[in-house]
C-alpha cells in the first residue's frame, strides 16, 4: 500500500484528463471489430476509482495550478460517484452496442462513446475541484458538451436527433442563463475567485448580489431538472439510446448537484440563510411536479424521468443544512442513487432489448425471470425508500440535513411526497409481480455480463444501506 | 503471535457461509447436489480457524483484555456506533466453547446429515449461526450485540425450520422466531432506557462499566433508579426469550424439530446462554439493582423446578433434554441473581460440554434408530451401542453432579453462592411488623429439590434408552448399529471435556483457576454485588455433600420406579400422554390468553379501523391521480412550448422572490432599473 | 457612456435573445437568439471589467473563454441540427413533436 501525500492527488485528476484520448486514440492502431479500445477502457477507468480510493479523507486539502484547482473530501467522494457512473454507463453501453435495443438501429464507434462518457466526468471533476467562476464555467460547459453529442449518438435514429435538439436548445438556454448570472456575481465581487466572492457577499449584498443568484440558479435549475425547468427530461431521457439516458440521469445530475454543492457552501455560504427560501421553494415544487408527473406514465423512460426529477427534489432538501451535514447526505444519497438508477436502467435496457419499453413488458416478469423481476423491485423499492435498502438511509440522511436547520414544514412536505412516490413505484412492481403474463411478449434473454452486473448491483443496493464506508474512505479508511 | 487481528474470528464462519451459501446455491439445480466430502470439509474447516485464532488469542490475552475498532458503523449526529471488538475473560470464555464446541459438532454433523438434500445449505446456516454467535460475544457494544442477538435467532429459525417440507417444523421454527421476538423488543426497549440514561456513548461496553461506576461512587443511584431498574427488567426479558426461561420458555422444547447437532449446538450449548452471558456483561449494571436481581433470581428458580417437574413426564428423548436444559439456564440465572456471575459463567461453560454430548449422543441413538425419538421404542441400547451409551452416561453423571464430574464442580458452586449471597429480605406484613425472609435459603432448597428430580428425570432417561429390553420392532432391531466415527470422535472429546472440565474451578481442592480468568471482567461487578447483598462465608464441603446425596438419591428413586416399571407401549405422538401432562403446556395457554386480546383489537383495527382509513386513501388517492392528471399537462410537445413554460417559471420564481421575505432589496433594484429605462427612453425620445 | 447604460444593453439583448427564442420557429434563428443571449453576457463581463472590477483581466479573459466555449457548443448544435434535418426533412421547431407520452 503506497502512501498518498497531497502533492500526489492529483494524478487520478490527470490520468482521466489523458485517458479518453489514449481510448480513442488506439482506435488508429486496431481494426474496427477489434476490443483493445473496450479492455483500455475498463481498465483505466477501474484503476482510477481504485486509484482514487488511496486519497485519505480528513488530510486536508491540496491546491494545484495557483490555488485554482482544489481537491478536498467532498471533491473526492464526487469523484468517485462520478467514475462509478462512468463505469457502469460503460458496461451498459457495450450490450448496446452490440445488440441494438428499443428497436433502434446499432450504434457505433465504442471507443468514442467511452471517450465522450469520459470527457463528461472530466468535467464534473473540474466543476468540484473549481475555485474561480472560470473553471467552473468551464468545467459545466465540457460536462454538458459531450452529453448533447451522446445524445444525438444514434444518427439513424429519428427520435434520437429529436431528442438531441430538444436537449441542446433547451441546455444552451440554460448556459446564458447561467453566464448572465456568473458576470453578475462578477460584476459584485469584482473577481472570479471563489474566496474573493465570499469576501464580498459576507460584506454586505446588493441587488445584483440577488439577479445574479437567480439567474444561476435557473440555470442550473434546468440542469438538474428543477421544476419549471424541467420539461425537457422527459423528452431526452426518452429519445436518447438507453445507455445515454441512464448516464445522463447520473452523472449529468451529479455534476448539476455538485455545482450546486461548491456555489452554496463556497462564495454564497454567508447568504445560505437568505437563499433557503428561494432553494425550499425549488425543492418542494419539483418533488412535488415530478411525483405527480411519474403517476401517469407508461412508458418506462418517460417514467424513470420524472422519478429523477423528483429525486432531484428530495437532493435539493439537503442543500439547506449545514455544511458538513449537506454534504454528506448528498455524497450518500448520490451514491445509492447512482446504483439503485443504474440497476433500474440494466432492468429496463434488458426488456428494451426484446420488446417496447412499456409497463405492459414487465407484465409476468417475476414468472419469467425471476432474478430480474426482483432485482427490479430491489431498485424501485431502494429509490422509493424501503427501510433496509440503501435508499432509506440516504433519504433519511438528506432529510435529516434539511431538518437540522429548522425547515420541518418542507421535510414533512417531502416524507408525506414520498407515499406519492411509493405508490408509482409500486405500480411498477405490480405489473412485475402481479399482473398475468402476457403470452405475446417475445423472452428475454440475459448475456452473463448483464447477468453479474445486475447481482453485483442488487448486493450493492442492499449492501449500501448498513455498510460504514463513507466515513472515511474505503481502502484509506479501514483501520486494517 | 499475540497480534492477530480480532476481526479474523468472525471472518472465518462468514467466509464458509458465503462460500458454503453459492455452492448450495448453485447445486441446488444438479440432480445430485455437491460432493459431501469436499462440504464437509469447508464447513468443518472454518469453525476450526476460528476456533484456533481464539486459542491463539487466549493464551497471549493481557489482563485487561484486548479491543480493537474496525470501522465506524452508524455515524449519526446522535448516535456514533463503531463495529468494534472486545476480546476479555468473559468473552474469552464464550468463545473458545461456542468456536471449540461448533467445531466440534460441525464434524458430528458430517456424519448426521449424511445423505441429506440440503447437506451444503445445513452448513451454510451453520457458520452463518457462528458467526452471528461470535459478533454478539465478541461485540464491544450493546448494538452489535443486538445485531448478533437477532442473527443467531434468524440461524435458529433457519434451522429448527430446517425441514421444512414437514409443516409441523415450519410451526415449531415460527414459534421459535415470535416467541424469541417478544423478548428482543425487551432488550431493544432496554438499549432505549440506557440511551435515555446515559446518551449513545454507554451503548460501549467499556464506557457502559465507568458510567456504572460513575453512578456509584458519586452517588447518583437514586437519581436514575426507576429508570434503572426499568432498563434491567427489560433487558432480563429480553434473555428471557432468548435463554427460555419463565414466561418464554415454550419455544425450546418444539425447536427440538431441527437436527440434532443444531439442538445440541443452538439449543443447548450456545445460543440459549447468550442470555446468561447478557446479565453477566452487563453485570455492573445489575449488581445495583437488588429488586432485578431478585426477580432474576426467582425466575430462575420457578423455571429449574417447573421445567425439571415437566421433564419428568415427557416421552421425547429431546424433549426430556429440551426441558433438561430449561431447568439448567434456571440455575445459571439463579447464580446470576445473586451476583454471582463467574459462577453462572461456569456452569454456561460445563453446561456446555455435558449438554452438548447428551445431546449428540440422543442423535447418536436416533441415528442408530433410524429416526425414532420416542423413548418408550427404546431400550436396552446398551449393548448395541456401547460408545453412545458410554457417552450418555458420563454425561448423566455430569449432569445430575456425581462428585469428581464437571456438574459437581459447578452446580455445587451456584448452590453454596445461593446460601452465601443470598439475601435476607424484610418482608412487611400487611397489619403491621415484617418478619426477615432468608431469601437465599428459599432458593438453595428449591435448587436442591430440582437437583434431586433432575437425576430422576435423567435417570429414567438412561434407564428407558439404554437398560432393559428392546421395545422397538424385530425388523428395526435388526439395522440397529454404532455411528460412524466422524460423529463418535466429537462425542468422546465432548464426555472428556464433561468429565474434567470442571477441575478448572474446583474451590474445595484450591483450583480456582477459572474465577482467576474471569475476575477482570467480572470482579468488579461482583465486588459491588456482595457489598450489597451482604456476603457470609460457607463451608464448601458440606455443600457438596448435600448436593452429592442429593444427586444418588435422585438416581435411586428413578431407579426404583423406573428400573422394573412396565412400560406404556406407545401411542403414536411422542407427545406427554393424557390429561395428566397437559399442564406441561401451561405456559403455552397462558401465552394464547396474551395472545388473545391482541386479536381482538386486531379484528377491530381490520373491521373498523380500516374501512375509515381506506376511505380516507381512496380519496387521497383519487386527488392524487387528479393532481397526476393536471401536472402531465405540463407535457407539452413542442419545444417553443417547453421554453416559454420554463421561461414563465423563470419570471414566477421572480416574482415569488420579490414578494418574499427572504430575499430583500430587490424592489428597489427594479425601481431603480425602472428610473434608468425611463431615463433612457426620455434621452432617445 | 457608464456602467449603468451598458448593463441596461446587455439586460435588452438577453430579453431580445429569449423573446427571438420564442417567437421564432426556425431552428437556426432559436440559435441565433441563444448567442445573442451568450453575448449579452459578453458585454455585461466586458462592461464590469472596464468600469468597476478590481480584477478587470478576469473579465475580458472570461469574455474570451465564453466565445470559444459557444463556438464549441454551436458546432454541435449545428451538427446535430444537420441530422435533425436529414431525418425530418424540415427546420421547424414545431415539427418536433414524435416524442410524447
Amino acid at each position: 500500500m503506497f502512501d498518498f501525500s497531497t502533492s500526489h492527488f492529483l494524478i487520478p485528476d490527470l490520468l482521466l484528463l489523458i485517458f479518453p484520448f489514449i481510448v480513442i486514440g488506439s482506435r488508429l492502431f486496431c481494426n474496427a471489430q477489434s476490443k483493445m479500445p473496450w479492455r483500455i477502457a475498463n481498465f483505466g477507468f477501474i484503476a482510477i476509482f481504485i486509484l482514487l480510493n488511496f486519497i485519505p479523507l480528513a488530510s486536508g486539502e491540496g491546491r494545484f495550478f495557483i490555488s485554482n484547482w482544489r481537491i478536498d473530501d467532498f471533491g473526492v467522494l464526487m469523484r468517485e460517484v462520478l467514475l462509478v457512473s462512468a463505469i457502469l454507463g460503460m458496461w451498459f453501453a457495450k450490450d448496446y452496442f452490440e445488440h441494438g435495443a428499443d428497436g433502434k438501429p446499432q450504434m457505433h464507434q465504442i471507443a468514442e462513446f467511452i471517450g465522450a462518457i469520459a470527457f463528461a466526468t472530466f468535467g464534473g471533476v473540474t466543476v468540484v475541484s473549481a475555485c474561480d467562476m472560470l473553471t467552473f464555467f468551464l468545467g459545466l460547459e465540457i460536462a454538458t458538451i459531450p452529453m448533447y453529442a451522446l445524445t444525438a449518438w444514434n444518427k439513424k435514429d429519428q427520435l434520437g436527433s429529436e431528442a438531441a435538439t430538444k436537449y441542446i436548445l433547451m441546455g444552451s438556454v440554460a448556459t446564458a442563463f447561467e453566464l448572465f448570472g456568473f458576470s453578475y456575481l462578477y460584476g459584485f465581487a469584482g473577481s472570479l475567485h471563489f474566496s474573493e466572492i465570499q469576501t464580498a457577499v459576507a460584506s454586505g449584498t446588493s441587488p445584483l448580489l440577488w439577479v445574479a443568484v437567480l439567474f444561476l440558479f435557473c440555470g442550473i435549475g434546468f440542469k438538474l431538472t428543477l421544476f419549471p425547468f424541467y420539461t425537457w427530461a422527459p423528452d431526452v431521457y426518452e429519445g436518447a439510446p438507453t445507455p445515454v439516458t441512464a448516464v445522463l440521469s447520473v452523472t449529468s445530475k451529479a455534476t448539476a448537484i455538485a455545482f450546486l454543492v461548491v456555489l452554496v457552501f463556497g462564495p454564497l455560504a454567508p447568504i445560505q440563510e437568505q437563499i433557503a427560501p428561494l432553494i425550499a421553494l425549488l425543492a418542494g415544487t419539483t418533488l412535488f411536479v415530478g411525483n405527480l408527473g411519474a403517476l401517469k406514465q407508461s412508458r418506462l423512460r418517460r417514467f424513470m424521468a420524472y422519478s429523477s426529477i423528483a429525486q432531484a427534489g428530495y437532493i435539493m432538501v439537503a442543500l439547506l443544512g449545514p455544511a458538513a451535514t449537506a454534504k454528506t447526505a448528498i455524497i450518500y444519497y448520490l451514491f445509492v442513487y447512482a446504483v439503485s438508477n443504474y440497476l433500474a436502467f440494466f432492468v429496463f435496457g434488458i426488456i428494451g432489448h426484446h420488446r417496447e419499453e412499456t409497463f405492459a413488458s414487465l407484465r409476468g416478469l417475476s414468472k419469467q425471470n425471476p432474478s430480474l423481476a426482483i432485482s427490479l423491485a430491489i431498485s424501485m423499492f431502494s429509490l422509493a425508500g424501503i427501510p433496509p435498502l440503501a435508499g432509506f438511509f440516504g433519504k433519511f440522511h438528506l432529510f435529516y440535513s434539511g431538518a437540522s436547520t429548522g425547515h420541518y414544514m418542507l421535510v414533512a412536505f417531502a416524507v408525506l411526497n414520498n407515499v406519492l412516490a411509493l405508490f408509482y413505484y409500486i405500480q411498477l412492481i405490480k405489473s412485475a409481480w402481479v399482473d398475468e403474463p402476457d403470452g405475446h411478449l417475445t423472452p428475454l434473454r440475459l448475456t452473463r455480463r448483464q447477468r453479474a452486473v445486475i447481482v453485483a448491483l442488487s448486493i450493492a443496493v442492499v449492501a449500501l444501506g448498513f455498510l460504514p464506508f463513507l466515513s472515511n474512505n474505503i481502502v484509506a479508511g479501514f483501520s486494517f | 503471535m499475540t497480534n492477530l487481528p480480532l476481526w479474523l474470528i468472525p471472518l472465518f464462519p462468514l467466509l464458509g457461509t458465503i462460500l458454503l451459501g453459492t455452492i448450495a446455491v448453485v447445486s441446488s439445480g444438479s440432480k445430485k447436489g455437491a460432493a459431501e466430502n469436499i462440504v464437509g470439509g469447508l464447513a468443518v474447516i472454518f469453525p476450526a480457524m476460528s476456533f484456533a485464532c481464539v486459542t491463539v488469542l487466549a493464551c497471549g490475552m493481557p489482563e485487561s483484555g484486548i479491543r480493537e475498532t474496525l470501522c465506524n458503523w452508524i455515524d449519526f449526529p446522535l448516535l456514533h456506533v463503531d463495529i468494534g471488538f472486545l476480546f476479555d475473560g468473559l468473552s474469552r470464555i464464550m468463545l473458545l466453547f461456542v468456536t471449540g464446541i461448533g467445531t466440534l459438532i460441525a464434524l458430528y454433523s458430517i456424519g448426521y446429515m449424511h445423505g441429506d438434500r440440503g447437506f451444503a445449505r445445513f452448513f451454510a446456516y451453520i457458520n452463518l449461526f457462528l458467526f452471528s454467535m461470535i459478533v454478539l460475544v465478541l461485540s464491544d457494544n450493546l448494538l452489535l450485540t443486538f445485531f448478533g442477538w437477532e442473527g443467531v435467532g434468524l440461524c435458529s429459525y433457519l434451522l429448527i425450520g430446517f425441514w421444512n417440507k414437514d409443516l409441523k417444523n415450519c410451526k415449531a421454527a415460527n414459534k421459535a422466531f415470535i416467541v424469541n421476538r417478544v423478548g428482543d423488543i425487551g432488550f431493544l426497549l432496554g438499549m432505549l432506557c440506557l440511551l435515555s440514561i446515559g446518551g449513545a456513548a454507554v451503548l460501549n461496553y467499556d464506557i457502559f462499566n465507568q458510567f456504572m461506576q460513575m453512578i456509584l461512587n458519586g452517588g447518583h443511584l437514586d437519581l436514575v433508579f426507576t429508570l434503572l431498574t426499568l432498563t434491567g427488567v427489560l433487558f432480563f426479558v429480553g434473555c428471557t426469550g432468548k435463554s427460555a426461561q419463565i414466561p418464554l420458555l415454550t419455544w425450546l422444547p418444539d425447536a427440538m424439530a431441527g437436527p440434532t447437532p443444531v439442538s445440541a449446538l443452538i439449543h443447548a450449548a450456545t445460543m440459549v446462554t447468550s442470555g446468561v452471558y447478557l446479565v453477566a456483561r452487563m453485570g455492573k449494571m445489575f449488581c445495583m439493582l437488588p429488586e432485578v436481581l431478585l426477580l432474576i433470581a426467582f425466575v430462575g428458580m420457578f423455571t429449574a423446578l417447573w421445567a425439571a417437574i415437566t421433564g419428568l413426564f415427557q416421552n421425547d428423548i429431546k424433549k426430556v433434554l429440551a426441558y433438561s436444559t430449561i431447568s439448567q439456564l434456571g440455575y445459571m440465572f439463579m447464580a446470576a441473581g445473586v451476583c454471582a456471575f463467574d459462577a453462572s459463567i461456569f456452569h454456561v461453560f460445563t453446561h456446555a460440554f455435558f449438554k452438548a454430548a447428551l445431546f449428540l449422543g440422543a442423535g447418536a441413538v436416533i441415528h442408530s434408530l433410524a429416526g425414532e425419538q420416542d423413548m418408550r421404542k427404546m431400550g436396552g441400547l446398551l449393548k448395541k451401542t456401547p460408545v453412545t451409551a458410554c457417552v450418555m452416561i458420563f454425561a448423566f453423571f455430569a449432569i445430575v453432579g456425581f462428585p469428581g464430574f464437571a456438574g459437581f464442580w459447578s452446580k455445587d458452586l451456584i448452590l453454596e453462592k445461593l446460601v452465601s449471597n443470598g439475601p435476607v429480605i424484610a418482608m412487611p406484613f400487611a397489619l403491621g411488623g415484617s418478619v426477615n425472609v432468608p431469601v437465599g435459603m428459599i432458593l438453595y432448597v428449591v435448587g436442591l429439590a430440582t437437583a434431586v428430580i433432575t437425576a430422576v428425570y435423567m435417570g429414567r432417561l438412561i434407564i428407558m434408552t439404554f437398560f432393559g429390553e428392546y421395545r422397538g420392532s424385530k425388523e428395526s432391531e435388526a439395522h440397529i448399529h454404532e455411528a460412524p466415527a466422524v460423529m463418535l470422535i466429537p462425542m468422546v472429546v465432548l464426555t472428556f471435556g464433561s468429565i474434567f472440565a470442571g477441575y478448572l474451578w474446583a474451590d474445595m481442592i484450591g483450583i480456582t483457576f477459572f474465577k482467576d480468568s474471569l475476575a477482570a471482567a467480572l470482579g468488579g461487578a461482583e465486588a459491588v454485588g456482595e457489598s450489597i447483598l451482604s456476603v457470609h462465608h460457607v463451608n464448601p464441603v458440606l455443600f457438596a455433600v448435600l448436593g452429592t446425596l442429593a444427586a444418588l438419591l435422585g438416581m435411586f428413586i428413578a431407579w426404583r420406579v423406573y428400573a422394573n416399571k412396565k412400560i406404556p407401549t406407545p401411542k403414536d405422538s411422542g407427545a406427554p400422554e393424557g390429561s395428566a401432562a397437559a399442564w406441561t403446556f401451561v405456559w403455552d395457554y397462558i401465552h394464547v390468553g396474551f395472545v388473545f386480546p391482541v386479536r381482538v383489537i386486531a379484528w377491530i383495527c381490520d373491521v373498523v379501523v380500516d374501512k375509515f382509513l381506506q376511505a380516507f386513501q381512496w380519496t387521497l388517492g383519487a386527488i392524487g391521480e387528479i393532481l397526476g392528471d393536471g401536472a402531465s399537462t405540463f407535457q407539452v410537445r413542442r419545444v417553443r412550448l417547453q421554453l416559454a413554460l420554463s421561461i414563465t417559471g423563470v419570471a414566477l420564481i421572480v416574482l415569488v422572490a420579490l414578494f418574499a421575505e427572504g430575499i430583500v432589496g430587490i424592489p428597489d433594484f427594479v425601481f431603480k432599473l425602472i428610473d434608468s429605462v425611463k431615463s433612457l427612453l426620455g434621452r432617445v425620445i | 457612456m457608464n456602467l449603468m447604460n451598458c448593463l441596461i444593453l446587455a439586460f435588452l439583448l438577453f430579453g431580445i435573445g429569449v423573446w427571438g427564442l420564442m417567437r421564432r420557429r426556425h431552428l437556426i434563428g432559436m440559435l441565433i437568439s441563444i448567442e445573442l443571449m451568450l453575448n449579452a453576457a459578453n458585454i455585461n463581463f466586458i462592461s464590469f471589467a472596464y468600469f468597476t472590477a478590481h480584477d478587470a483581466t478576469a473579465g475580458a479573459l472570461f469574455s474570451i473563454f465564453v466565445i470559444a466555449v459557444t463556438a464549441c457548443e454551436m458546432a454541435i448544435a449545428l451538427a446535430i441540427i444537420v441530422t435533425m434535418y436529414r431525418r425530418h426533412k424540415s427546420l421547424d421547431a414545431d415539427q418536433l413533436r414524435d416524442l410524447h407520452d
